[in-house]
């Protein structure tokens, strides 16, 4: 059967059935692989194409459809592109991947036909279905508003020349950008070859268990089928472990998360593989899985791993804090939690392998790090690495999702190319690639932070936990990052920090923009945040106070001897935001009441730049530079462009060192037989490692040039009569960062080689109806030394907002018994075009050794500071601590309990009562208000307040109570083990006998008070601490008299015993400030409802 | 892997109920393909014969005795961007700019929407609240069904296996209606919570209402006892949300706890009537 339809222009009558996919008749049918695949689900708009002049997903649409029909592709773009869409994008800097792009020129172009004239909104609007995930959308809109004609052309005029003079300092747009734009980049996806059959994985639905059997029978015989592979099939080693030996390629005799690699099958067909890849049948018997942190670091809990379930552990200390906190006049306890991260990079994982004849292999694909990639597929095969060529394809965003996953993807592509004979792609589905490749760690930070009265910080100790899931992948390194960032970019005289990574059966985690910085922000941020609320101080004012400066040491005791201009990027965003006004006016608007709340926040940075001292050795670069015969001088590094644009950055520094016009310089793509190792094109290191490397090679050609060293000046002419008739020349650069010295042993030292800072400030709108907010500016200012290119630096922090919108808003994958419930990018939200502020960005220049030409990291900082700064806006808009990230929507309206603006950003508060009574006629537990038991209702207040609801059932009627409460939706019932016994003694037991997780949560205090029962306060003191390693929140409820007898506690009551002075010894908060505890009260917002005849008479 | 549907585009109305008439279960109608086409993917569907009523005419919204006819292929986006729409039932825009996004709008149908029976479809709380109406044709002619009655269970409606949706029809009200949704970013949002409210006001109190709510149900449900607590009010009255508590019935899964969808939805009943009120 053939499908008539009009195409580009031309018709066409391909023979297809009417319900193959477009897309799949575009891409896969008649080559036109400008139309990309993100998700396969019209929740991208990646595949859009116009459809009678009308933007339309193209994996939506049935061939059969489009009978008739009209359809333009990105393809056809170009011949109709009256507004040169594509062109305006380029020059605006809304190219970053690209992957995106082609769809988007489409939307634009449909938008400029029906309106030639749209404002910005209509604009934004009509780029909506496109999620981007580089750029922040600011370019994307600019470079239709230039198309439009309402704005100035982008950076045309640097373009136009060729580029200008000084490369190096001038805004540039990326020099492949047309080619992305239009479609015609190669991504990994868009590759074919002569016989190439296509791949799938069968993957473990358990989360953890032993592997009875794999049955591929059935797989085998599926139609299309060539060949199916499980461990035995690995003629290597089965081992693709990034940093350890603890994961296999393909699982022998154990799975540990729900996406352990049992078998992967080669077909004809992608479809043909998947189906058959749903047909292998695995059988496990389940082992008891680990779900949170605490519980895994249990003695006796069951080992993931040999080695225990303690991934990795760093410590850090600097003098003693403990004497200083002790004594400190305020001091901040807290514990601040975040969730995990998906990267959406919009082309999913994807690797081509193609056997070569000489016994090896050329992996193509989405790569970060090919050298890596390199090392572990020739492990797998058992080949020497000489015999593995990667050579990565155009990569569609990375974000760290491409550091070491896909070595997994290449070994995969690899080992069924060698097996078969044939060249095999493996492409990713997306929900498969949602479902089993690595997250951003979830994080569980204490900090406990001291300061003088006047604001002056004093100690901080902080203990951290990270989920490193259930293989070590890159979490040794991340936990590194972060604990380096533990102290924030803050004077503390005396730090400790103990941060470990602990194996879960959760799923992966590994590499991920920020790598643990953005966690650690958030917990020194919210820690610094709440001391300035309780002191009284502005937020922005107490981190001045305390910033680093030149001289200063870090908490690693790394003095700061070179220039240091966080002081001046403080500076900066206080003058555009025009802070201390538009906090006030934040205020004025909010005390008058009304729908939506304002605020403004802030969030400081500092980024250690390149690898760090852990992995010094792989601290390295090279570069080739070759001299071709038209007098254009072709550059190579083995570093690796996700989008970021370092292949412009890398062009503009190979320039600028020659002394020629950028349009002389051709950039040609990583490989790794035709350069050295490089190292990953990770850790925000590109620009700054490959252009020196870049500069080592350009200062050795000038020599065989006769041009003289560096800087010194050339002309076209110069340059011309130098190369005029030379043979081909090569010149190789190299660079190795050497690091000062580091003590594992007390993390002091010089971790770094150099520092990037930045500031935040963000303004914010809170929607009290929904609890929705919405990010309204964002003001950004930077030190990363000198600025390669302008343009391209702002695009990478427009960028680095919207992922700072999505993890401070939106992206909340929801994560029940170790798997992802939310794996689709309609229940993954990320930000859309219509989600984004404007953001306005400033450079604080200078010169920073040892970068090229003096520049810094910026790819991960661009990001770091973004959600950090978003919830402190939240923090002043609504008064709410605020210590979980993200702030969805749900959680910011239940926390909130519906009384927005009323409650106090001061330490607070507490908790409430529960318990069992049996006086007065039986368990009071299970009294109703207003329809709803009391338990419940208490329940639920808690965990609107964000606590774990669980309660400690004691006394004589726990039985019944505990069968009662069981039908309780929500609440967790533990009975006491000797409920009968003495009330302390047996609220301890039931504590005992909690799960492990809240456990932790809770210690038992006994007070002795002349005024207050005992073990009353005991009881509350329990519900109220939640005492070391950041424990979850839990409610010990059962109150006690002197003589032992259950008493109800109304948290009226409570509150007031909470509210005597402060200082007063016989308060409450006296009480336990002797016994050391913070304050905390939780409103339950539920009026205890007791009789008051029994009340006083047992509480007093 | 289960093969291919089979595929059918009559050319007329006629030999589409005729088709329908032959096939009854085994026939899939196909109008935008938004829905069915993830779902083939997926393999949560696998219909014999996909019958495509794109090409039958069915794409125009007309006024005709007392209402509009809105034809069952007409594409979100034309619902969006039409003047007689705007005019005669503009709480139909509210939903319309909340769908999906542009390329979802463009190929997404009012029918298709509507004859999926998602709890979540955004046309169908603004149709209850219109007291709008169903056309469905098959072999033994065609029928109406009200919108209430169409929708029966997460992906049940009330159409016999051999009839198709061929139009909507819309009365029109007097006074004002305003549509909410509960959506967490500007595009690409499916809603987590939704309600309609079309109000006759005197005097800024509200004299006769209709009140329906999404994604808080099983269906999309109308709400007889919340609007009958708003008549005389000028707000939304506690017990107008109460009773709008006692009329839904929300779950809780990754888009939204149970808690958070029943209490945002009382908020979001006061934000769409105080949008109705003058």
């Amino acid at each position: 059967m053939t499908i008539s339809f009009r195409l580009n222009g031309a018709s066409v009558a391909p023979a297809v059935g009417p319900c193959r996919r477009l897309i799949d008749v575009l891409r896969s049918d008649l080559g036109l692989t400008g139309t990309k695949e993100g998700c396969g689900e019209g929740e991208c708009g990646a595949c859009t194409v116009l459809l009678d002049g009308r933007p339309v997903a193209s994996c939506l649409v049935l061939a059969g459809q489009v009978e008739g029909r009209d359809v333009l592709t990105i393809e056809g773009l170009e011949a109709v592109d009256r507004f040169d869409v594509a062109g305006h994008l380029v020059r605006a800097g809304a190219v970053q991947c690209g992957f995106c792009i082609p769809g988007i020129a489409l939307s634009a172009h449909a938008l400029l036909a029906a309106d030639p004239s749209p404002d910005r909104a209509a604009i934004a609007r009509a780029v909506s279905g496109h999620l981007c995930r580089c750029t922040g959308y600011a370019g994307i809109l600019a470079g239709i508003e230039a198309a439009a004609g309402i704005a100035p052309d982008g950076i045309a005029v640097a373009a136009a020349a060729g580029g200008p003079r000084r490369p190096v300092g001038a805004p540039h747009p990326r020099i492949d950008g047309l080619d992305r734009a239009l479609g015609r980049t190669r991504f990994v996806d868009d590759l074919t070859e002569p016989g190439m059959l296509h791949a799938a994985a069968a993957y473990s639905a358990e989360v953890h268990g032993r592997i009875v059997s794999i049955d591929t029978s059935a797989a085998r015989e599926a139609p299309g089928v060539v060949l199916v592979a499980v461990a035995a099939d690995v003629p290597g080693e089965n081992a693709i472990g990034a940093v350890r030996d603890d994961q296999p390629l393909l699982a022998v005799d154990r799975v540990r998360f729900a996406g352990d690699r049992v078998a992967l099958v080669a077909a004809e067909t992608r479809e043909a593989a998947r189906a058959a890849a749903r047909l292998v049948r695995v059988s496990i018997d389940p082992l008891p899985a680990l779900h949170d942190m605490e519980g895994a670091l249990e003695a006796g809990a069951p080992a993931i791993h040999d080695g225990g379930n303690l991934c990795e552990r760093h410590v850090l200390l600097r003098g003693d804090p403990e004497p200083a906190l002790r004594e400190a006049d305020v001091l901040v306890d807290e514990t601040w939690r975040t969730s995990w991260q998906e990267h959406v990079y919009l082309e999913p994982q994807g690797a081509l392998a193609i056997p070569d004849a000489d016994g090896g292999v050329t992996v193509r694909g989405s790569i970060q790090c090919p050298y890596h990639a390199r090392e572990k597929v020739a492990r797998v095969l058992g080949i020497p690495e000489d015999l593995v060529r990667v050579a990565p394809a155009a990569i569609g965003g990375g974000f760290g999702g491409k550091q070491d996953y896909p070595n997994e993807v290449a070994a995969c592509a690899a080992l069924l190319a060698r097996l078969a004979g044939r060249p095999v792609k493996l492409v990713y589905d997306r929900s498969e690639d949602i479902r089993v490749t690595s997250k951003r760690h979830p994080f569980r930070i204490r900090t406990r932070l001291g300061a003088r009265r006047d604001g002056t910080l004093l100690a901080a100790r902080v203990d951290a936990l990270a989920d490193a899931g259930p293989y070590a992948a890159m979490s040794p390194v991340v936990l590194w990052r972060a604990f380096n960032a533990m102290a924030g970019p803050y004077r503390i005289p005396d730090v400790a920090v103990d941060a470990k990574a602990v194996h879960t059966n959760n799923p992966p985690t590994s590499a991920f923009r920020g790598f643990g910085h953005p966690q650690a922000l958030f917990a020194h941020e919210g820690a610094m945040d709440e001391l300035a609320a309780r002191l009284g101080i502005d937020p922005l004012d107490l981190r001045e106070r305390n910033i680093l400066r030149r001289g200063d040491a870090t908490a690693a005791g790394h003095v700061l001897h070179t220039d240091i201009r966080l002081a001046e990027v403080v500076a900066s965003v206080r003058r555009r935001s025009n802070w201390a006004e538009a906090r006030r006016a934040a205020e004025e608007h909010n005390a008058r009441g009304g729908r939506f709340l304002r605020g403004l926040g802030v969030a400081l940075l500092q980024f250690g730049c390149g690898l760090g001292a852990l992995d010094e050795h792989l601290d390295r670069a090279e570069a080739v530079m070759r001299l071709a015969p038209d007098g254009a001088v072709e550059v190579r590094t083995g570093l690796v462009d996700m989008g970021q644009g370092s292949l412009t950055a890398l062009a503009q520094i190979a320039a600028g060192a020659l002394g020629i016009r950028l349009d002389r310089v051709r950039m040609l793509p990583p490989h790794t037989s035709e350069v050295g190792d490089c190292g990953p094109s990770a850790a925000s290191r590109v620009t700054m490692v490959g252009g020196a490397a870049i500069l080592d090679a350009a200062a050795k050609l000038r020599a065989m040039l006769g041009l003289g060293p560096l800087g010194s000046p050339t002309t076209d002419a110069v340059w011309d009569e130098a190369v005029a008739s030379r043979e081909p020349l090569e010149a190789r650069g190299s660079m190795r960062t050497v690091y000062g010295p580091w003590e594992p042993a007390t993390g002091q030292g010089e971790p770094f080689v150099a520092y990037t800072h930045a500031a935040h400030v963000a303004a914010v709108e809170v929607d009290t109806a929904t609890g929705r907010v919405r990010v309204e500016k964002v003001w950004a200012a930077y030190d990363i030394g000198a600025v390669v290119n302008p343009s391209a630096a702002a695009a990478q922090i427009e960028g680095g907002v919207a992922q700072g919108v999505g993890y401070a808003l939106l992206e909340d994958l929801h994560v029940r018994d170790g798997r992802a419930l939310n794996a689709d990018l309609s229940n993954y939200l990320v930000p859309t075009s219509l989600d984004v502020p404007e953001v306005d960005v400033e450079f604080v220049e200078g010169y920073s050794p040892p970068g090229p030409f003096g520049a810094k990291s910026l790819g991960e900082p661009a990001f770091v500071p973004a959600a950090s700064a978003i919830v402190s806006a939240i923090r002043h808009a609504t008064g709410l601590a605020l210590r979980e990230m993200p702030v969805t929507a749900e959680r910011l309206f239940l926390h909130a309990g519906g009384r927005f603006g009323a409650a106090r950003l001061t330490p607070p508060a507490v908790l409430l009562a529960a318990g069992c009574g049996v006086r007065m006629g039986g368990p009071k537990a299970l009294l109703e208000v207003r329809g709803e038991p009391l338990v419940a209702r208490i329940a639920r207040a808690l965990r609107d307040g964000g606590c774990e609801p669980v309660i400690v059932v004691v006394g004589a009627e726990a039985e019944r109570v505990v069968a009662a409460v069981r039908g309780i939706g929500g609440v967790t019932p533990v009975r006491s083990p000797d409920p009968a016994g003495p009330m302390l003694a047996s609220i301890q037991a039931g504590v005992a006998a909690a799960p492990s997780a809240l456990q932790r949560g809770v210690t038992i205090q006994p007070v002795d008070s002349p005024r207050l029962a005992a073990p009353a306060v005991a009881a509350l003191l329990a519900g109220i601490a939640r005492s070391g390693e950041g424990g979850a929140d839990a409610l010990v409820a059962a109150c006690g008299d002197r003589r032992g007898h259950p008493v109800w506690v109304s948290p009226d009551r409570i509150g007031d015993l909470l509210r005597a002075p402060p200082d007063h010894p016989d308060g409450l908060r006296g009480l336990m400030r002797a016994g050391g505890w913070t304050v905390r009260l939780v409103e339950t917002g539920s009026p205890a409802v007791l009789d008051d005849a029994d009340t006083p008479e047992d509480l007093e | 892997m289960s093969p291919p549907p089979r595929y059918e585009r009559p050319a007329s109305l006629e030999k589409a109920i005729a088709i329908m008439g032959r096939l009854r279960e085994c026939a899939s109608p196909l109008a935008g393909g938004t829905d069915i086409a993830v779902r083939l993917r997926r393999g949560g569907i696998s219909p014999d014969v996909l019958v495509d009523i794109g090409r039958l005419g069915l794409d125009r919204i007309e006024e005709a005795g007392g209402g509009l006819v809105v034809g069952a292929m007409v594409r979100i986006a034309d619902l969006g961007a039409s003047a007689l729409v705007a005019a005669r039932a503009p709480i139909l825009l509210d939903a319309a700019a909340g769908f999906g996004s542009p390329q979802i709008r463009a190929a997404a149908t009012v029918g298709g929407n509507l004859a999926n029976a998602s709890p979540v479809a955004d046309l169908a709380p603004p149709l209850l609240a219109l007291g709008a109406s169903v056309t469905l044709a098959g072999p033994r002619g065609e029928r109406e069904a009200p919108v209430e009655e169409f929708l029966v269970a997460p992906g049940v409606a009330a159409r016999e296996p051999d009839e198709l949706v061929v139009a909507i029809r819309v009365p029109f009200q007097r006074g004002a209606g305003a549509y909410e949704r509960l959506a967490y970013r500007g595009s690409l949002s499916i809603a987590a919570a939704s309600i309609a409210v079309h109000v006759e006001t005197r005097g800024g109190a509200v004299t006769w209402a209709r009140v329906a709510a999404g994604a808080v149900a099983p269906r999309a449900v109308l709400c007889p006892r919340t609007a009958a607590a708003l008549v005389g009010a000028r707000s939304a009255s506690a017990g107008a949300c109460e009773a709008l508590a006692a009329e839904t019935s929300p779950i809780s899964d990754p888009r939204a706890s149970r808690e958070y969808r029943a209490a945002a939805l009382g908020r979001l009943l006061g934000v769409a009537l105080e949008r109705c009120l003058p």
